[in-house]
């Protein structure tokens, strides 16, 4: 696996893509922060997207933003990885060197982890730029995470299905059907579980995937 | 079993209700070079995926090294190496990198893997290649960076799908170098190739394949002989006619002033008394040539066989 997370790293740096992902969050955090201040016309420090709003809720806003952002771009980032290699069945070199299942697992290790390191500046951003830290900080670190995986794996799924770009709509709005229930923390816990069975399944129909697309 | 790197018995291989191999069954020999020829569509890459345990049989058997690729085949999967007809290359890394990947992924020690790469950019002549990114690579060096990565680990056997497609003449010399290097080496060495002067060059054995079906595997020799295949001989005087004397089996093929080709089985002792016969008589000759039909001759007569069989059938 660290072979295949090292190519991954080599190819994400080279052609920028890591870079991209990495960076997205923070950027929509602090651009959104910012455009909400400039068309407001109260330009003021803390941030704010609503003056209505407590820091705190201000901050749980951007939160949610990062998030989103995040869970959409780890899906991305799962289908992105390996693309050209599905779609020039350039991927059979690593399938006989490496079994499918391990070729999966690194790609959603690899996705997920640029999704939670993006995720981190972004809420950090977040703290310092609305001036109150987003409410219950650990629980949704860890709901990113099993979500960033799930993630992942979704874009893992699609782009073992089809290389074709447009299936990138299909991982972007499977993500997204977990973001509504986040916001209920009440919910978080059905969520998880939902995110750790689609994890499992998208894994499973990802590495069957692979193996059959060597092989038409 | 042993002697075999391959065997694929009685395989049969459906796309739907096309069926691409039916009833395929073949032997390739440890430490040889075996051909795969066939027409377009005739089963060559589907027969090479199954070999390579990248595509299942519907039905049939078929064993690498010893082991059922059904069962085995992550086994055999370490043991071999597959170039196939066409791959793309990671444009951003440089081929060391690329080759250091691979190092990692079958996996070779720690402390071997520069020295591995080192060797195998040596085989495939590929040094100069080494630290450049694989971008705008010709089709040759294309083809030798795939050499490259399926020599990695060392396998046994190397599948070679088309490994001489697009190839300029002085590519194919170098292609032809190598892969005598590694027989030589102990690897066998089953290749698909459409360039069968080549092939003959360098082929011990010989698979044949006709619309899914395999119609001959074993040595050229053996396969000229299934071919009936007769030689063709030409004789030419410097100023004089040459005649043929009565006896012989076989037929003039084509004659001219001073020079006759004669197709047909002749022994040595039937070549020496026409000769001695025509210097008899006075006739300056100069020169007795064998002329023997080409692989692709060869082929090309045994597809024409089978179609004509079929025909008739």
């Amino acid at each position: 696996m660290i072979a295949i997370l090292h190519y991954a790293l080599l190819k994400g740096t080279r052609d920028k893509s890591t870079v991209i992902f990495l960076l997205t969050p923070i950027t929509m955090v602090v651009a959104s922060l910012i455009g909400v201040v400039v068309a407001s016309g109260h330009p003021s420090f803390p941030l704010y997207y609503s003056l209505d709003w407590t820091p705190a809720q201000n901050a749980s806003q951007v939160a949610f933003i990062s998030t989103m952002c995040t869970v959409c771009f780890a899906s991305l980032s799962g289908f992105w990885m390996f693309r050209s290699e599905v779609a020039t069945r350039a991927i059979g070199s690593f399938v006989l060197a490496k079994r499918p299942i391990v070729i999966i697992l690194a790609m959603i290790v690899h996705s997920s982890a640029i999704a939670v390191l993006s995720w981190i500046p972004a809420i950090a951003a977040a703290r310092v730029l609305t001036g109150a830290a987003p409410p219950d900080t650990v629980r949704l670190t860890l709901a990113v995470i099993v979500i960033s995986i799930a993630s992942s794996a979704m874009g893992a799924m699609f782009v073992m299905i089809s290389a074709q770009p447009q299936m990138l709509i299909g991982a972007y709005c499977g993500s997204c059907f977990f973001l509504p229930f986040l916001v209920l923390e009440s919910n978080r816990p059905k969520v998880m579980m939902l995110a750790v069975v689609t994890a499992v399944l998208s894994t499973t129909i990802a590495t069957f995937l692979l193996e059959r697309r060597c092989t038409t | 079993m042993t002697e075999h790197a391959i065997v694929a018995d009685s395989l049969l291989k459906r796309y739907g209700r096309v069926t691409a191999l039916r009833d395929a069954s073949f032997a390739v020999k440890k430490g040889t070079i075996t051909g795969f020829i066939g027409r377009n569509g005739a089963g060559k890459t589907t027969t090479l995926k199954i070999v390579s345990t990248l595509l299942d049989a519907d039905d049939g058997t078929c064993h690498v090294l010893g082991d059922d690729v059904r069962r085995n085949e992550y086994s055999i999967r370490g043991r071999l190496g597959f170039l196939p007809d066409s791959f793309e290359l990671p444009s951003t890394l440089t081929l060391r990198e690329y080759l250091g990947i691979f190092t990692e992924l079958y996996p070779i020690a720690r402390g071997d893997r520069k020295r591995r790469i080192d060797t195998t950019l040596q085989l495939t002549r590929t040094e100069e290649l080494a630290d450049r990114r694989l971008h705008a690579l010709s089709r040759g060096e294309v083809q030798r960076v795939g050499l490259a990565r399926a020599l990695i680990h060392n396998p046994e056997v190397l599948i070679l799908d088309e490994p001489a497609a697009g190839l300029d003449p002085h590519a194919r010399v170098e292609l032809k170098e190598l892969l005598r290097l590694l027989r030589e080496r102990g690897k066998t060495i089953f290749l698909s190739s459409h360039v069968l002067a080549d092939l003959e060059e360098i082929c011990d054995e010989l698979v044949v394949i006709k619309k899914g079906t395999v119609i001959f595997s074993g040595d050229i020799a053996g396969f000229r002989r299934q071919m009936r295949s007769t030689t063709r001989w030409r004789l030419s005087a410097v100023s004089r006619a040459i005649s043929l004397p009565s006896g012989l089996r076989g037929e003039v093929v084509e004659s001219g002033p001073t020079s006759i080709e004669f197709e047909g089985d002749l022994t040595a002792a039937e070549r020496a008394r026409w000769i001695a016969d025509l210097v008899a008589r006075g006739i300056d000759v100069c020169e007795v040539t064998p002329l023997r039909s080409t692989l692709e001759q060869e082929f090309a007569k045994a597809v024409e066989e089978e179609e004509e069989m079929e025909a008739a059938s």
